[in-house]
């Protein structure tokens, strides 16, 4: 057919591993003899387990794998008709465009209007072209009134959109994009999506998409490809159909589905039949509806915490320059508490972690914690000190002038508990996104503190690993460690955290159990925060008013306990 | 850009830091006291007239030479050799130590040199904006644009390095790395600093250079380029002018 | 130019941004202290050395030193030295390549970068002997001021291999740096 803009024939790729000598070799082929079709207007969602090579796939498609990446790639990819290894990687920049998940590594000028002509100057075209393309595209995202602003001033969300718009300003028939929400906030998320709805709308190009969060894609894609763990192709057909009618391949393959698709996994298992299988919180609304009667909502465990108070907040007010960044902010957290701190981007919630946990900001006596904090920041790199992990784990306990034996012990047990024991030698930076956060949290507990701290543990993690961090909190948590979380995660925040506390301009607006702080649509408007999707969901029922609290998966009716 | 022909912002940044340099050698390999004073008082009056300082940048050039300057002259006349200078007036004693003027004199000389080589640094350096000096410098110099786009994107990279410092160092203090004070134990810990913010700055650069090859960066041997910086006959004027400076020295012989 | 990917332009420009944020001060600092103590100042100077040693070490390209000091110069024209430091930067980091260079960029030994920065400041301490008028101090300044200079060199240099050795270790090079090369 003449209409496929992107043919991929027996795409297997192996990346360049090292060995503790230097010496390079090939790894597995990550993916795996993939073959697939996109045409003109189709939206395709490549979905796959964590290291199936999603990510590597979207870099063939315009030859950044193999001429830039040098990774040895086999099978042909071509755009247009045009072997991708036939031309240069920028040469093919007038044919696929890519958006990219860092939105602050896409950035090259000075001003959004420079960036989006970037593309198109570097294509020389005429200067009248690329100034019309550049208007367009950026009116398309909602941001031309910003044209002559640095992107440093946007939000994380209006960043991605900036790149979106760079990507549209080359007109190409082809755009790829790699999990572009991931490092958003959940407004920045919304903004992304409804650029892109607008996008897939119009029908005139093809669009690759590999995202994790399906909540937000679902209901524009057309067609989902789905990788299994070795990174083969086992299911390729139209979304709706393929997502519901392989739920339990999909499930088993570790693959995230929607929040809605999971409940009613859960109900079903609990004897409520829940036909057709919904997959956005509005068809599970629709679907529970339809029963005249449903079982009551699981009773909460009582939160376990003790009286007595772990931190004590006491007007505290950080400034940075003349600027206050939090206003007279006074809290107590209990010992053994789960605390998320959610808020919208520059809401201050960096700044109060960091004084809670002692690193930063705060005046003397305005926070008092109890016992030792450990505090973990956003990015793991960060913190790392020495060149191998079972170092890195001992390295605070030498500070506190432990004896060997006993640092050996705790390292042992830590290296099992955080599953890094085969990687004890490796160097910190060469492990996995998931890993080094892991290893990160593992040098925060190897002194045992009372309290535990941190910075969005969940950021540029997949959610499968986001959710075996929060696991691993979640036990110390039981454990009696108060726990103090940032997370823009709607999802897991509901899931896990005993308190929800919502910052916005540097002032507490709401403090409280997350089903109660859920149900304040003020609060959440202040805030730019959205309800967890099971929250909406189960909002929209007309029937069954008794489950209106409820925000978790955990809080449905089950037979057993997983969540 | 203000355009304004009394403004040195208006001039092209290449210009700018091109043509003091003569000036700038002459100043530097001097001897004497006049020429470097002639050169800084010349520095002085055309960033004052022409370089429109901001209030805090003023008081920095009218205040900052002359403490350069008395430091200098004071901290040369411990340092130098007494035996050079004995046969100068002693200014001042202190138990064994005296201060010649000859020393003082040396120092002075030197103070100016230090200050008229900064003053004509700084007629390039307070009025010329990085993105334009390269642009420029892609224009008029014939740097690969390649090169020159790797200078934006150092530029852009600068703020978040500072920002991803700061956290480093938040980060270690929490790991209680703590190397005591002292220069060495400071040069330690920032070395320690080092890695994290090279390896986090390599990684970024990476998919930075991924980005924009995806968008076409490198297609063609030059690309389209909306913003010029003009080549006038005010430049002309200017380079004419600084290299003319350079001729001040044998007036004085003249004189 | 075939040589000069995209992807090895901003690894310069990385380490180029990261050495001038480093240089920044080290400009400021020098300015104050090479007014006040001469001396102090020289135990500094080998400062500059950092970045392009890093750069070339771990990079292992022609071009690394010049290109990251280059870079790292048009970022320092926010400090007292103005464009000049483009210039200063520029001197140091050729300086430092010309050894690969002559040696055809075959030779990675680490005694090439000392001789290299020993030579560039022998030349740089002639030329500050006018600038500083180093000919009229004392003998013990005067030696002082050439101990200084030399230890600093020495000292910066051997840090600068020793982060490229941790940068290299980290796998920040991989795919830019030539594999063969042994480490
Ligand atoms: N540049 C690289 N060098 C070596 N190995 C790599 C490189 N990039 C990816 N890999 C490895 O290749 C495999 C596939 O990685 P890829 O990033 O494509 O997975 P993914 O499906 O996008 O995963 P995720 O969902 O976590 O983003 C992983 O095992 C990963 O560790
Ligand atoms: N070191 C600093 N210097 C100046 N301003 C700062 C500094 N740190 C933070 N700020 C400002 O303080 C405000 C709150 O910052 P903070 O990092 O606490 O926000 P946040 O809620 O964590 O945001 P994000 O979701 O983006 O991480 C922001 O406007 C930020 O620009
Ligand atoms: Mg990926
Ligand atoms: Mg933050």
């Amino acid at each position: 057919m003449s209409d496929v803009l992107l043919r991929l024939t027996g795409v297997s790729v192996r990346h360049e591993v090292y060995g503790e000598d230097g010496s390079m070799s090939h790894g597995p082929p990550r993916p795996q003899e993939v073959s697939a079709e996109l045409r003109a207007g189709e939206v395709v969602l490549l979905l796959g387990p964590s290291g199936c090579g999603k990510s590597t796939l979207t870099l063939t498609t315009n030859g950044l794998i193999p001429q830039v990446v040098t990774s040895r790639m086999d099978g042909t990819v071509t755009v247009a008709g045009v072997d991708t290894t036939a031309t240069t990687v920028p040469g093919l920049a007038a044919d696929v465009a890519m958006v990219f998940q860092d939105p602050d590594a896409q950035i090259v000028t000075a001003t959004l209007f420079d960036e989006v002509c970037f593309g198109p100057e570097n294509l020389l075209l005429p200067v009248g072209e690329v100034l019309g393309r550049a208007e367009e595209a950026l009116r398309r995202v909602g941001l031309w009134e910003r044209r002559d602003d640095d992107p440093e001033h946007l939000s994380g969300g209006g960043r991605q959109r900036l790149a979106i718009a760079c990507a549209l300003a080359l007109r190409t028939p082809v755009l790829v994009l790699d999990e572009p929400t991931a490092n958003l906030d959940p407004a920045g998320v919304e903004e992304v999506y409804r650029t892109l709805r607008e996008i897939a709308a119009e029908r005139d190009r093809a669009v690759l998409l590999v995202e994790h969060n399906l909540d937000a894609a679902i209901d524009f894609v057309d067609r989902v490809i789905v990788l299994d763990a070795a990174g083969r192709v086992v299911l390729d057909g139209p979304a709706r159909t393929t997502l519901i009618e392989h739920v339990d391949e999909l499930v088993a393959l570790g693959v995230w589905l929607p929040v809605a698709t999971l409940a009613a996994l859960r109900l079903r298992a609990a004897g409520i039949a829940v036909e057709p299988l919904p997959l956005t919180p509005r068809e599970l609304a629709a679907v529970l509806d339809e029963h005249p009667t449903l079982p009551p909502p699981r009773a909460r465990s009582a939160a376990e915490s003790t009286p007595e108070p772990s931190i004590r907040v006491r007007n505290l007010t950080v400034h940075h320059g003349r600027h206050a960044v939090l206003h007279d902010v006074s809290l107590t957290v209990r010992a053994g508490e789960f605390v998320a701190v959610a808020g919208a981007n520059g809401a201050g919630k960096t700044t109060l972690a960091q004084a809670i946990a002692g690193v930063a900001g705060a005046r003397r006596g305005a926070v008092t914690v109890t016992g030792p904090a450990g505090f973990v920041f956003q990015n793991p790199e960060h913190q790392f000190l020495t060149n191998r992990v079972e170092d890195e784990l001992a390295y605070g306990m030498r500070v506190l002038r432990l004896s060997p034996a006993e640092i050996g012990a705790r390292v042992d047990d830590l290296l099992d508990r955080l599953g890094l024991r085969e990687l004890r030698t490796v160097h910190p930076f060469l492990l996995s996104g998931g890993q080094k956060r892991r290893l990160s949290v593992g040098t925060a507990l190897v002194t045992r503190p009372k309290v535990l701290v941190l910075d969005e543990p969940t950021f540029g993690q997949d959610r499968e690993r986001a959710a075996e961090l929060l696991d691993l909190l979640d036990a110390l948590h039981r454990d009696g460690t108060t726990v103090v979380v940032v997370s823009h995660d709607m999802h897991l925040v509901a899931e896990y955290a005993t308190r929800l506390l919502v910052l916005a301009e540097g002032r507490v607006i709401a403090d409280g159990p997350p089903a109660e702080v859920y149900a304040d649509a003020a609060v959440l408007a202040a805030a730019g925060l959205r309800p967890p999707p099971i929250a909406q969901a189960v909002r929209a029922l007309t029937h069954h008013p008794e489950w209106h609290g409820l925000t978790r998966l955990a809080d449905l009716p089950a037979c057993e306990t997983a969540r | 850009m203000s355009d304004s022909i009394l403004s040195l912002r208006s001039y092209n940044p290449v210009v700018k830091v091109l043509a003091p340099v003569p000036a700038m050698i002459v100043a530097g390999l001097s001897r004497d006291l006049w020429t470097p004073a002639v050169f800084a008082v010349i520095g002085l009056v055309m960033l004052l007239i022409a370089g429109r300082p901001r209030a805090r940048t003023l008081a920095w050039l009218l205040a900052g030479p002359p403490l350069l300057v008395a430091l200098l002259t004071v901290s040369f006349g411990v340092w130098t050799d007494p035996a050079l200078v004995d046969d100068t007036t002693a200014v001042l004693e202190l138990g064994p130590f005296t201060l010649w003027s000859g020393a003082l004199v040396t120092g002075l000389a030197t103070g100016l040199r230090v200050a008229a080589v900064m003053l004509l640094a700084l007629i390039a350096g307070l009025t010329t904006d990085g993105t334009d000096l390269v642009r420029s410098m892609i224009a008029h110099l014939r740097m690969p644009y390649r090169i020159g786009y790797a200078g934006f994107a150092a530029m852009r990279f600068v703020p978040r390095f500072r920002r991803d410092l700061e956290i480093i160092r938040l980060a270690h203090r929490v790991r209680g790395v703590d190397g005591g004070r002292g220069p060495v134990a400071t040069l330690r810990r920032y070395s320690g600093y080092a890695v994290p913010l090279l390896a986090g700055a390599m990684r970024h650069g990476d998919r930075v250079s991924l980005a924009m090859e995806a968008r076409g960066f490198g297609a063609h041997p030059t690309r389209t380029e909306r913003r010029h910086v003009p080549l006038r006959a005010r430049d002309a004027v200017l380079a004419l002018w600084l290299v003319a400076v350079c001729f001040v020295p044998h007036l004085t012989g003249v004189l | 130019m075939k040589t000069l990917t995209t992807r090895y332009l901003m690894a310069c420009a990385a380490i180029g941004a990261a050495t001038g944020v480093l240089l920044i001060p080290a400009f400021f600092v020098s300015f104050t202290i090479s007014a006040a103590a001469p001396l102090a100042y020289a135990a500094m100077a080998g400062v500059w050395f950092l970045g392009p040693v890093v750069a070339l070490a771990v990079l292992r390209r022609p071009g690394a030193a010049v290109l990251t000091m280059l870079l790292a110069g048009i970022i320092n024209i926010a400090s007292p030295a103005g464009p000049s430091a483009i210039v200063t930067n520029l001197m140091v980091g050729a300086a430092l390549e010309v050894g690969f260079l002559v040696t055809r960029y075959r030779i990675w030994r680490p005694w090439l970068f000392y001789v290299m920065g020993v030579l560039f400041q022998a030349y740089y301490a002639i030329s500050a002997y006018a600038y500083f008028n180093i000919d009229d101090m004392t003998v013990a300044a005067q030696a002082g001021f050439f101990v200084l200079l030399l230890g600093s060199t020495l000292a910066f240099i051997k840090i600068g291999l020793v982060i490229a050795g941790r940068l290299a270790a980290a796998g920040v090079a991989r795919g830019i740096a030539p594999v063969s090369a042994a480490r």
